[in-house]
């Protein structure tokens, strides 16, 4: 074991230290579940004590990728069970060295160690190796898989019509092929006491990723002919950031000047992929099989840096000012990829159309960010408190703005001329959004007595957006109000019940503003109606009321049971009040449109808690939770075919309603008999979770049911251990997890199984797992 | 030994039963001479009492950053617990023996901010702490010790495998949400709360480590910072407009499932305002826009496209 130098000549000194030491040893030597769930608080730390090492077996019964999903025991097969925890003090001067190795037996672990001496400097290295396996059970039809060039395999004749009517023509080449992520996180840091208040801190992250991910590959760009696969495409980008930071402090102010760079470079800078599709309507330039590709952009490199003032000073005992300075600038300026990828030029036997030049050769893409804060906090009177704060962020977009004549999919010839009098809706005008927020805050309590606190607070917030003839809307405002009463402190009882309403308001909503921004003024005139109906509101940026209420408590009627509740319900209410009025009918006057907003109408949140812990006997440890949620949100649409006739008839109205339930529930006992050389534990976890979709047409329209998706979790661990020695311990372990899922976007869905889209197979997960696991561990030297 | 038990119990036991057999030879010890510190300069003022043997041992804080007494700045029991003169000296014909001057327990009567401002005293230097005062958890009464336990070796919160337990203690939704199909491996032990968010206060709203939700997601997700050519509206907002972190049964964390979601913004003519049911879903064939990746099989930069001909986000 590791104790401080003092610490072990006091004990060396003393005839009890002899049974600390054992004591400690003991402490550290016992059994916890083989996958650890964070569920409660009162977690067994014995693996990350001091001095453990741990080695082992486990076995796993099952093959599925979701079971392993992030571990990576996702085969049926024995894995090396390996943790260790290694603290050493080589010397009286506080001088540290420790290092640590998780799971280091699995796919996903991590190990690192740091060495320094404490209070003047320090260093740490780690790498932790995070993989997420996210598909075992997808089938496709390209070579190539997981690059970021996807062809064709020989013999492949191409798909003749909709993929339901080519299960022959497809299935012949589908090959498995899985879909994992590997993220590989190499961080380095140090740090160092400079004197006279200063510290210096600097950290460098590096996360490289490999692997694959799905997309969907589209030919064709409007909803009438499209064809699309979906595939993986190839993975291989690095992230690196570095912060360093220039601390400053004395007794009563600190201040930290902070820089933060990160750069995120991709090296692949697109995917392509051969077009199954044999040429169909409206494509041109021989873009389908044998000889059409598709292209799309991958994420493109950027980089971004941050330079921060944070400060606080006690301006009295009593009031504290906070405060935050800081500058951001983001940047993006990776080579555009032509228009397209099936021109001669480009791709042998293409002759797509592209007459204009892109109007530059990068995005010069630039975001800078300005934000200050500052918060002023004070006790004035032992019972009062209050917190003003403000808050301004000012994100400026300066990234340019040009035309672009798009070509459809990899499919259509580019529009030959491109001015705005072309009535032409592949002619867009980028539309780079810019916000800035002012917020102010003030925010006090009132110590009522008896430990209640009566607490009220007041927020206004307003957004402007930049370019504000580009934008829904130009500016939009929040008003909250919430209050609380909150009892703290003795008599075995804690709570509060909190109550917030939030409304949010702005200018006149318009729909008109970012259409015409980025359509040729030939196409708005032509077509009075935006793209979308004019009362649609986005709910990120249209009116709400919400209300919030919350109760919480806990109870610890005796040192042996704690019982705690939480409550917590929201209903948040899209239908503002300028809903069809001003701006709805300034738009488009000749048409009538309902009072009704469109988009998100409502959304309700609630979750409900009780959970307890109970200490019955000597050594007996239990714990109890359930918690049951649901999350709603209601829509309205409007189904039409760009047709006055169908814009303003509501029997081509729709709505739809989706609700999300969940019922969780966890359960767990811990049994260390007096006197014996064992100790074992259990825990439960049950979980269920459904989504309804409710559909109701208008007149004019039909709806077939949806069925319900389902998942359901029954996790059971039992675990315990056998000390051989005060030194070595042997760790039992049995985990049982059975998940069953059903999806209707997944279930019984063929490769085959869609218009326009070549699947992948997949089904919802389900599986049933055993793994059985024993491990020794030498600890408590 | 022969004895064997489970946690704190077990130290707490084993020394009781070595103290035991101690006793003697401590009595002795102490009756020739004033006690001695045993881990923190002047701790022997509270160590002649407190050791291993009480329900919250002590003597652990020799194994913690704050039991290295050869950091100047390592401070003793009554930098914390205050002198508790009354404590250490019983007044006569008390009863019980007051408490010391600042206790952390659960049901201590030492209020929040006086348990705090014992931490707050040397950790407000530091630039994970500056922005506690006032913050949501500060504002909530939170102590300190909610959340940690000074005095063992190894503190549940600050292990990024077991951190979680101790937030599920009040943000119970959380819990539920992180065993849902579509989550962080929080499970897994991969991630932390504190991977994102700042619990002693920040100036980000939600307590996040940085001053945006979309630059705390960026920390991981850098390839969807962009700037893109073509911007989707509320990515650039807030990511949270379309996903639930802590978890949800709709990969991937989408807070409702597609093409409904989509559908809430998008009511443009044709395919996406047209209302999508059940009808054609396997065994049946054909549900191109229900099925799959729904809009994103043909949708698939839904975070912003760089790409010249990106503008509906299909490339």
């Amino acid at each position: 074991m590791t104790t401080n130098h003092r610490t072990a000549r006091a004990f060396a000194m003393k005839p009890l230290a002899a049974a600390v030491i054992a004591a400690l040893a003991a402490g550290s030597a016992l059994g916890e579940p083989l996958f650890y769930i964070p569920l409660t608080r009162g977690a067994d730390m014995s693996r990350y004590n001091d001095n453990v090492v741990e080695a082992g077996v486990a076995y796993s019964d099952e093959d599925s990728f979701k079971f392993g999903e992030f571990t990576g025991m996702r085969k049926s097969e024995a894995y090396f069970i390996g943790n260790a925890n290694l603290r050493m003090r080589p010397g009286n001067d506080g001088t540290y060295l420790n290092a640590f190795a998780t799971n280091i037996g699995l796919p996903s672990y991590d190990l690192g160690g740091e060495y320094g001496r404490q209070g003047n400097w320090g260093i740490n290295a780690s790498w932790q190796q995070i993989n997420r396996y996210q598909f075992d059970d997808t089938k496709f039809i390209h070579d190539g898989l997981g690059s970021n060039q996807l062809t064709l395999p020989a013999g492949f004749a191409g798909l003749a019509g909709q993929p339901p009517t080519q299960a022959a023509a497809v299935e012949p080449f589908l090959r498995e092929y899985d879909v994992k992520q590997e993220r590989g996180i190499l961080k380095v840091g140090g740090k160092a006491t400079l004197g006279s208040g200063f510290d210096f801190t600097i950290s460098f992250r590096q996360d490289d990723r490999d692997g694959s991910k799905l997309v969907g590959a589209a030919m064709g760009n409007t909803g009438g002919n499209p064809r699309a696969v979906i595939v993986p495409y190839g993975l291989n980008d690095r992230t690196q950031q570095i912060e360093a930071a220039l601390h400053w402090s004395s007794k009563d102010a600190q201040a930290t000047l902070s820089y933060w760079y990160s750069k995120y470079d991709n090296s692949n800078s697109s995917f392509t992929w051969q077009n199954p599709y044999n040429i169909i309507s409206g494509w041109v330039g021989a873009s389908g099989f044998p000889t059409g590709y598709g292209r799309i952009g991958a994420m493109p490199s950027n980089d971004f840096q941050q330079i921060q003032l944070t400060g606080g000073w006690n301006v009295t005992p009593t009031t504290r000012l906070n405060g935050l300075v800081s500058y951001s600038l983001a940047k993006q300026n990776d080579a555009f990829l032509p228009y397209t990828i099936n021109t001669a030029d480009q791709t042998p036997g293409t002759s797509l159309s592209v007459p204009n030049a892109l109007p530059r050769s990068s995005l010069d893409g630039e975001i800078q960010n300005t934000t200050v804060d500052l918060s002023l906090f004070s006790r004035p009177m032992p019972k009062v408190t209050v917190k003003a704060s403000y808050r301004y962020q000012d994100r400026k977009n300066s990234t340019p703005e040009d035309v672009y004549a798009y070509v459809g999919g990899d499919t259509t010839n580019q529009d030959p001329v491109v001015n705005d009098s072309i009535n032409s809706t592949r002619i867009r005008r980028n539309l780079p959004p810019g916000t800035k927020e002012n917020r102010f805050k003030l925010d006090g309590d009132y110590a009522l007595g008896r430990g209640a606190i009566l607490r009220g607070w007041y927020q206004y917030q307003k957004i402007d957006y930049e370019k504000a003839a580009d934008e829904l809307r130009t500016d939009t405002t929040n008003n909250q109000f919430g209050a609380e009463l909150r009892k703290v402190m003795g008599d075995g009882f804690t709570g509060a019940v909190r109550y917030v309403f939030d409304q949010r308001r702005g200018s006149d909503y318009d729909n008109s503003r970012p259409y015409e921004a980025s359509f040729t003024s030939a196409v708005t005139t032509a077509q009075p109606i935006p793209d979308n109906i004019p009362t649609l509101r986005h709910y990120f940026v249209g009116d709400y009321d919400n209300n919030l209420i919350r109760v919480e408590g806990a109870w610890s009627p005796t040192e042996q049971l704690s019982l705690t509740a939480r409550a917590d319900w929201y209903k948040r209410d899209y239908k503002g009040p300028d809903c069809g009025g001003g701006n709805d009918q300034v738009l488009a006057p000749a048409l009538f449109f309902p009072s009704q907003c469109l988009g998100r109408t409502e959304a309700v949140g609630e979750s409900y808690t009780i959970d307890g812990s109970w200490v019955p006997m000597d050594g007996l440890n239990v714990f109890l939770f359930y918690t049951y949620s649901r999350f709603t949100t209601d829509q309205a649409s409007r189904s039409w075919n760009n047709t006055t006739a169908q814009a303003v008839s509501e029997a081509q109205n729709w709505q739809s309603s989706l609700e999300y339930l969940d019922n969780t529930a966890g359960a767990g006992l811990r049994y260390t008999p007096a006197g014996k050389q064992w100790d074992m534990g259990a825990q439960y976890i049950y979980t269920d979770g459904t989504g309804k979709t409710s559909l109701t047409p208008g007149s004019a329209l039909t709806a077939t049911s949806v069925p319900d998706t389902s998942t359901r979790l029954d996790s059971l661990q039992l675990y315990g251990k056998y000390v051989v020695n005060k030194n070595v311990l042997l760790r039992f372990n049995y985990a049982y997890e059975k998940y069953r899922t059903r999806d209707w976007a997944f279930d019984n869905a063929t490769p085959t199984s869609s218009n326009n889209v070549l699947l992948t197979g997949h089904q919802a997960p389900n599986y049933t797992a055993n793994v059985f696991g024993v491990s020794v561990a030498y600890t408590g030297w | 030994m022969r004895f064997v038990r489970h946690g704190w119990i077990a130290a707490m036991q084993a020394t009781v039963l070595a103290f035991g057999l101690a006793a003697a030879a401590h009595a002795q010890d102490t009756a020739k001479a004033a006690p001695k510190d045993l881990v923190l300069k002047g701790d022997a003022k509270c160590t002649r009492c407190h050791d291993e043997s009480e329900d919250y041992p002590v003597l652990d804080i020799g194994k913690t950053r704050h039991g290295v007494i050869a950091d100047a700045r390592t401070p003793t029991c009554t930098s914390c617990h205050g002198e508790s003169d009354r404590h250490i000296n019983k007044p006569e014909g008390q009863k019980e023996r007051p408490k010391p001057d600042r206790t952390f327990s659960k049901n201590s009567e030492t209020p929040p901010e006086a348990q705090a401002g014992a931490c707050l005293a040397c950790h407000e230097r530091s630039t994970a702490h500056q922005f506690w005062q006032g913050s949501a958890h500060d504002r909530s009464r939170i102590s300190c010790s909610n959340c940690h336990t000074t005095h063992a070796a190894r503190d549940q919160v600050l292990v990024r495998q077991t951190q979680a337990g101790v937030c599920f203690s009040c943000h119970k939704e959380q819990r539920a949400a992180m065993l849902r199909f579509s989550a962080h491996p929080l499970r897994t032990g991969q991630m932390a709360c504190s991977s994102c968010h700042q619990p002693h206060g920040s100036t980000g709203d939600h307590n996040l480590i940085r001053t945006t939700i979309n630059d705390t997601c960026y920390t991981c997700h850098a390839e969807k910072r962009g700037p893109f050519l073509h911007e989707h509206p509320p990515v650039r907002e807030e990511c949270t407009n379309c996903h639930n972190p802590h978890g949800t049964n709709n990969p991937p964390m989408l807070v409702a499932r597609l093409p409904h979601l989509c559908q809430q913004c998008h009511i443009a003519p044709f395919h996406p305002s047209t209302l999508y049911s059940g009808s054609n879903l396997p065994p049946a064939a054909g549900a191109d826009k229900m099925l799959g990746q729904s809009c994103a099989n043909c949708h698939s930069q839904i975070h912003g496209s760089n790409h010249p001909s990106g503008q509906r986000f299909t490339r």
